[in-house]
């Protein structure tokens, strides 16, 4: 035990000894991981959110079927709906898109009890009469609108508008490009009267397959799709999945062509170190012993590079907004989003961040560690 | 206690001009011997010290040390010979330069286990007894050549040996500092050292038990 | 293929792995057809270098691989809300069960068999004269074609792994009275079997850690060659038929009960849910605890020779230690929970 010890310490010593070889490697291996923690980091602040704002939400979500797809529904069901026996509470809204000047904005229109909890208002109010709207924080800031300012909207008409409130919620997301209005504003906005994009039902618990057993009486031959929330959470967790393993594919490239980078940067450092290694074999060093030390050498090279790709992946996250990375999270974002994102750093991608390190460092270094812990001491101490 | 049976060494097998460094080297010393090979360059001194002491393999030939075969050890029981039986001094000192004084004298004992403090401990004795206790901290650099040899020759003693094995020791260093040294392995020839000394110097010879005068690969 | 972060790691190691155990197959093909009883001694220093480069590649294998076999079912994990009508890791292993189930078993050989060749290489480098070199090598040929045979069907795994079915939630398979898992035991056991199972698994437990204890005890020493081989051929049957018991009781009788669902006897809810957070570590010193007394085995199979024996039986004392320490740690979690729930 002391032995590996005093092998471990003498490794430590040997980084700061040999610093260039060191620094280089160790840049290596951030330029490969940085990135990559930064963009696991993003994608799963990002699924949290979406996966807590699932969770808050309704149980069921209605809406019409065209073409296999999500339509918009008309409401002319939806005092049948809230007598279902288990519905708790009955919530359309039309959710849209429109520009804003040359920002395109999330458009939500719902009746003012209807707004979700997680939205607060952090000055003004909510909306009371119509054209009157409430605004994301972020969204206020970028146009420096203040309570009592008005705009225009053009849809399929156009509307003027009354900034009377500003919200903030837990998510930056929601704050960076979202307006809320009343209901029929937003159907206004749009042209379409009496229809929603989609109808949240908020139901009792273990009372969903009665009432869609209802609901399939209600629409009859109609064409409607239902769906719960545990198949909207399983869509959020496929898509995310699917844009992280996008991602990591391009990452792992990136990985294997960094083991050949590192072949050549360690290599270097041990090439130089022959002589060395053949005056310790010479003093009775056994070639295994050289072997450990030089991979624990690799091995504190690893943790190191990895521990500071983690911190600086932090300070790419808070410092600069995932400036470059986050578009590959985020629709319609620019490359320096103005918003703070959300992000996690899990225990699991920093795990795997130190495997590839490691990884990254000891296949790269097989062949040199080999070749300078094999060196026959006679031959290195007359070079 | 160290015997050598038939011992050759070529180099260059694949190509036409194959060299016998040392053909059929048959030698016996004893316990607590002191034994000089002298002999010109080329004439397989360091060839032969180096698979006496476990640093290279011969092409044929047998090596005994305490009666035991030893030619057919593994590299790693060759490294144990290294670290328990046998230190080595060198004709080029070879220092470690990034390493201080004592971390060079002490870093054979680390592979060993040994604490820190207790590897201090030892190097700082054995510098001391170099007359070197005021240089421990000093780079190889920093060091005359008489200076850097007494660190070679304390390195070599950190594992209280049984044989030391001196490749032309005195030949990069000025007589004083020759003499020192010649009488210090005298001692350690008086302590049951057993030593071997390849060397042109004819100074060692005073004190030699057994000098072997060695030509193009041959004991004369 | 399913594309997510962790079937790209997994492919990317089954792809390393493939390319450095093929490497490592060709040089060990090489070093066996090249050895010779006597050869030139310069020639051993090159079959001794050569040696090392082997060993750094093995350990770097072993060590992908090791965290390759959580990996398969983090990946497993990952796919539950990919396949239509998973609820856990049971549902995924529905597609393509063949290739799922051999790789379930696969698994832990290769870990095992390498582990195995890790201790013999060890014990041959301890002694002066390497005299288990060419029985390592022919050791290490056989845990390199596992090696390559793993891999090889990871990535054969991911690449056609599709959720093109739906598949029953594992209730369908783990809770009904006709169960598979209950099958063998009820045949042996009768309807008791449940009960029965549990006991067995706290005998055999003890018995084995007895038996360890015997082993490592000063006491050993004197027992006859006659009474040290019972001792010995009792571990190993125990340690067998242990690993059966110990799958069967868990699934019978302890997970429904840690996860206090008496009537939900699926393991893989057990592992994968986070219900019982300590479920991995629990099998996981199980798994250790039992290799252990199989390594041990095999030290004495292959590593016992006159000039091994003392290096070979301090390294089996301290495997037995090992044993002990994990099989008991196991025990003792396990009785905990069961107390506390």
């Amino acid at each position: 035990m002391h032995k590996h010890l005093n092998l471990l310490f003498l490794a430590t010593e040997n980084l700061l000894r040999h610093r260039t070889k060191t620094v280089v490697v160790c840049l290596c291996i951030i330029a490969i991981l940085t990135p990559f923690i930064t963009a696991i980091a993003i994608s799963e602040g990002i699924r949290a959110q979406s996966l807590n704002s699932v969770n808050a939400g309704a149980d069921l979500y209605l809406t019409s079927d065209e073409f296999g797809r999500n339509a918009a529904i008309s409401l002319k069901y939806l005092d049948e709906i809230k007598k279902i026996f288990g519905v708790t509470k009955v919530v359309p809204r039309i959710v849209g898109r429109g520009f804003l000047q040359n920002k395109l904005t999330v458009i939500v229109g719902i009746h003012k009890e209807d707004i979700p909890e997680p939205v607060t208002c952090i000055s003004g109010r909510v909306f009371e009469n119509t054209n009157e709207v409430v605004v994301g924080h972020e969204l206020a800031k970028y146009f420096h609108l203040n309570i009592g300012d008005q705009f225009s909207m053009r849809c399929q008409q156009r509307k003027v508008f009354t900034v009377v409130g500003i919200f903030s919620a837990d998510s930056g997301i929601w704050g960076a490009s979202m307006i809320f209005m009343p209901f029929n504003d937003a159907g206004a906005l749009f042209g379409k009267e009496n229809v929603a994009t989609d109808i949240q039902i908020y139901s009792l618990p273990g009372h969903n397959s009665e009432i869609a057993t209802d609901l399939y009486d209600i629409f009859q031959n109609e064409a409607y799709r239902l769906q719960d929330k545990q198949m909207i959470e399983l869509y959020v967790k496929k898509g995310f999945m699917l844009k992280e393993g996008v991602f990591s594919a391009l990452y792992i490239v990136a990985i294997a062509l960094g083991v050949p980078a590192i072949l050549v940067t360690s290599g270097f450092g041990l090439s130089e170190r022959k002589k060395e290694i053949g005056i310790m074999k010479a003093t009775g060093w056994q070639t295994l012993e050289v072997l450990e030390l030089i991979s624990f050498e690799q091995f504190l090279i690893s943790l190191l590079g990895a521990t500071i790709a983690i911190v600086l992946a932090i300070l790419w996250v808070g410092g600069f907004r995932g400036a470059f990375i986050a578009q590959f999270f985020i629709a319609e974002i620019t490359m320096l989003p103005k918003f703070a994102l959300p992000a996690r750093f899990l225990p699991l991608p920093c795990f795997i961040s130190f495997f590839f390190a490691f990884l990254l460092t000891m296949v790269g270094s097989i062949y040199s560690s080999w070749r300078a812990s094999t060196v026959s001491p006679v031959v290195s101490m007359q070079s | 206690m160290i015997r050598t049976e038939n011992l050759c060494k070529s180099y260059g097998h694949h190509s036409q001009y194959k060299v016998r460094a040392i053909h059929d080297i048959n030698v016996n010393i004893a316990k607590n011997c002191f034994v000089v090979f002298r002999g010109p360059s080329g004439s397989g001194k360091t060839t032969l010290l180096n698979i006496i002491g476990t640093l290279d393999r011969p092409t044929a030939g047998k090596v005994f040390l305490y009666d035991k075969e030893i030619t057919s050890f593994s590299d790693i029981a060759f490294a144990r010979l290294r670290r328990e039986k046998i230190g080595f001094i060198f004709q080029n000192f070879h220092l470690i330069p990034r390493l201080t004084s004592w971390e060079n004298v002490a870093y054979p004992l680390i592979p060993s286990g040994i604490s820190l403090k207790e590897r201090f401990e030892r190097a700082q004795f054995l510098l001391e007894k170099m007359e070197l206790g005021d240089r421990l901290d000093h780079t190889p650099e920093e060091l005359s050549g008489g200076q850097q040899q007494r660190v070679a020759i304390a390195r070599a003693l950190i594992n209280n040996p049984e044989i030391i094995i001196a490749d032309e020791p005195t030949s990069n260093i000025d007589a004083e500092t020759s003499a020192r040294i010649l009488q210090f392995l005298g001692e350690l020839k008086t302590r049951g050292v057993t030593i071997l000394i390849a060397t042109h110097s004819a100074i060692f010879e005073k004190i030699a038990d057994t000098v072997y005068t060695m030509k193009n690969g041959r004991i004369e | 293929m399913i594309i997510n972060i962790y079937t790209l790691i997994m492919l990317f190691v089954a792809f390393l792995s493939l390319v450095l155990g093929g490497f490592l197959f060709y040089a060990v093909i090489r070093m066996l057809l090249g050895f010779k009883p006597t050869i030139p001694l310069e020639t051993k220093s090159t079959y001794e270098q050569k040696g090392y480069l082997v060993f750094l590649t093995a350990c770097v294998i072993l060590s992908v691989r090791m965290l390759a076999w959580p990996w398969f079912y983090f990946m497993l994990q990952s796919f539950v809300p990919e396949v239509p009508g998973a609820m856990c890791m049971f549902g995924v292993t529905q597609i393509l069960p063949f290739t799922v189930t051999f790789l379930q078993i696969i698994k832990p050989i290769s870990f095992f068999i390498m582990g195995g060749w890790l201790l013999c290489y060890y014990v041959d480098k301890a002694v002066p004269t390497s005299p288990l070199l060419r029985r390592n090598l022919y050791f290490l040929l056989v845990a390199c074609a596992i090696l390559l045979i793993d891999s090889i069907t990871d990535i054969s795994y991911v690449l056609r792994m599709k959720p093109l079915m739906s598949v029953s939630c594992c209730a369908t398979f783990f809770d009904v009275p006709l169960r598979p898992s209950a099958m063998i035991p009820l045949a042996i056991f009768g309807k008791h079997f449940q009960e029965i199972l549990f006991v067995l698994y706290y005998l055999i437990n003890i018995f084995l850690i007895v038996l360890l204890f015997v082993i490592l005890s000063r006491k050993w020493l004197f027992f006859t060659a006659f009474t040290r081989k019972i001792i010995l051929s009792g571990l190993t049957v125990a340690g067998v038929f242990n690993v059966p018991l110990v799958i069967y009781a868990f699934i019978e009788n302890i997970v429904p009960r840690l996860m206090q669902l008496p009537y939900h006897h699926c393991i893989y809810c057990f592992m994968g849910k986070g219900v019982v957070p300590d479920a991995p570590i629990i099998l996981g010193l199980f798994v250790i605890g039992t290799f252990a007394i199989g390594w041990a085995g095999i030290l004495r199979m292959l590593c016992i020779q006159a000039e091994t024996q003392s290096i070979t039986e301090h390294l089996i004392k301290k495997i037995n230690g090992l044993s002990i320490f994990c099989l008991l740690a196991s025990l003792v979690m396990v009785t905990i929970h069961l107390l506390f729930t």
